[in-house]
């Protein structure tokens, strides 16, 4: 017989073990690491709301070089923000505005931030990513065609909630937006 | 083999679902899930809107393009028809730049995991070939955890050598809404074997999660099958996992099964094993209504 009921006392053993091994090297002399030994094994992100600083930090410079992208229509520095399908949709929309003559002036801003899954990204030593609720406010963004007539919607919304992947970038040591996509789902710029 | 891995896989991030629970899913069941570029949400051109479709929510955007982008074709009329219903906001005459021969009104639709285009969202049949990455996994429930009730017993909190002592528990079929790879989804977990451990070293794996002897209309102390009958004297700890199946669907499908299950743990009850010669009844054994025990 299968004793699945060990898993758990297997996990609470272990976090037992877990705190009896911090107690023991509380007590011990302390010995500091050398920042290249701690970059090897420690994890990159100890907690959530480090998790959350840091990716909120990304998603904001992320919105920031779109927001220069659009008004200079040149994307060539996105790539250091964003990667996979989200730095293609920005390429393609930045060439988008420059195609049909639009430009933007203004900058939005990141009025606040959730955090949705960091599993892939605290206490890791080799983070994946995380995701995150973002609320985007574009009130101050103006969208003007080549007579410098304003071509944005009546309707748009003063903020926009967006869910956004993050990717942690092994060789730079960043996070770097992957996916965004809308959010309707409420809670986020309420 | 592989249900052992996926219960080792299951146990090191079962620690962590607690975590990230608390900061998830802010409200809604469904949450718009186009594909609205960065230019589009500054210009105001993509609105999120949940209808309802024939047959099922259609979740998806109005594209409501503002003035010049000719809707489909690229024919070149000057009257730019953007494609979004009730595109009130000037979609008029469309001077001049109607030369964007066939500019495809929404992005391009990503076909990764989950095909999705600015209408519709097609939920994945299996693996996906080409992706890197295979169907969805135990592990990719990280926003889902099944609940499971205290577990009961009776006599409550004691048991006597050689009578059956009962055991059940409330856990059944439930369906949570949240993120799954990122997408609002739901999953129901049904039980499907509860996995007692009686503390004296014997443990039962039964489909069902019993219930009280009242409830069964039974006389007290009598077998069930979910009841344990404790040889020997002492302190005991029973404890009871759950394994529950899951299933998925992002909302327009059915339901899509998930290899595999959750292991769930109950609270430990703890309990004292008495003799009979020992035990107190829970009333005078002589009056006509017996108490517990007589």
């Amino acid at each position: 017989m299968v004793w699945v009921q060990r898993v758990p006392a297997a996990v609470t053993a272990a976090l037992v073990a877990v705190a009896l091994l911090g107690g023991c090297t509380a007590d011990a002399p302390e010995v500091e690491p050398t920042p290249s030994a701690s970059a090897s094994d420690e994890p990159v992100f100890a907690s959530d709301e480090e998790a959350l600083a840091a990716a909120t930090e990304a998603y904001a410079e992320y919105q920031d070089a779109l927001d220069h992208a659009f008004q200079d229509l040149d994307s060539r520095a996105l790539d250091s923000y964003a990667t996979d399908e989200a730095l293609s949709a920005a390429v393609d929309s930045v060439a988008d505005y420059a195609e049909r003559g639009w430009r933007q002036e203004g900058n939005s801003s990141v009025a606040s931030t959730s955090l949705v899954d960091a599993t892939q990204l605290v206490g890791r030593s080799e983070p994946e990513g995380a995701q995150i609720y973002a609320c985007l406010d574009v009130s101050d963004v103006e969208i003007l065609d080549e007579q410098g007539n304003s071509v944005v919607s009546e309707g748009r919304p003063a903020t926009y909630a967006l869910v956004a992947s993050l990717r942690w970038m092994t060789a730079s040591r960043t996070l770097t937006v992957s996916h965004e996509e809308p959010w309707d789902g409420g809670g986020i710029c309420d | 083999m592989a249900g052992a891995s996926v219960i080792r896989r299951l146990s090191v991030w079962g620690a962590a679902v607690a975590m990230s629970l608390a900061l998830t899913v802010p409200s809604a069941a469904f949450a718009a899930l186009a594909s609205c570029s960065p230019g589009d949400y500054r210009s105001g051109a993509c609105t999120p809107s949940v209808g309802i479709g024939s047959g099922g929510v259609d979740l998806g955007v109005n594209i409501t393009d503002p003035g010049t982008r000719p809707g489909t074709g690229g024919s070149g009329s000057a009257n730019g028809n953007g494609a979004g219903a009730g595109g009130s906001a000037g979609s008029g005459s469309g001077s001049g730049t109607g030369t964007g021969a066939g500019a495809p009104v929404g992005p391009p639709a990503p076909c990764g995991l989950v095909c999705q285009n600015p209408y519709t969202i097609t939920a994945p049949a299996d693996a996906v070939p080409g992706e890197g990455r295979g169907p969805i996994t135990l592990a990719d429930l990280v926003n889902f955890q099944p609940v499971v009730g205290v577990p009961r017993m009776e006599p409550n909190g004691w048991a006597v050598v050689g009578l059956h002592t009962n055991f059940w528990v409330d856990a059944g079929p439930q369906v949570q809404e949240g993120l799954l790879i990122g997408l609002p989804a739901s999953v129901r977990f049904t039980p499907v074997a509860y996995r007692w451990s009686y503390g004296d070293g014997t443990t039962a794996v039964v489909s069902e999660p019993g219930s009280s002897w009242a409830a069964a209309g039974l006389p007290e102390f009598s077998p069930t099958p979910t009841s344990h009958v404790y040889s020997g004297s002492g302190q005991v700890t029973a404890t009871l996992t759950v394994d529950f199946s899951a299933e998925y669907t992002f909302g327009q499908t059915d339901w899509i099964a998930i290899a595999g299950s959750v292991p769930v743990p109950s609270a430990p009850m703890a309990a004292t094993v008495q003799r009979a010669d020992t035990v107190l009844v829970g009333g005078d054994c002589s009056s006509a209504r017996a108490g517990l025990g007589c």
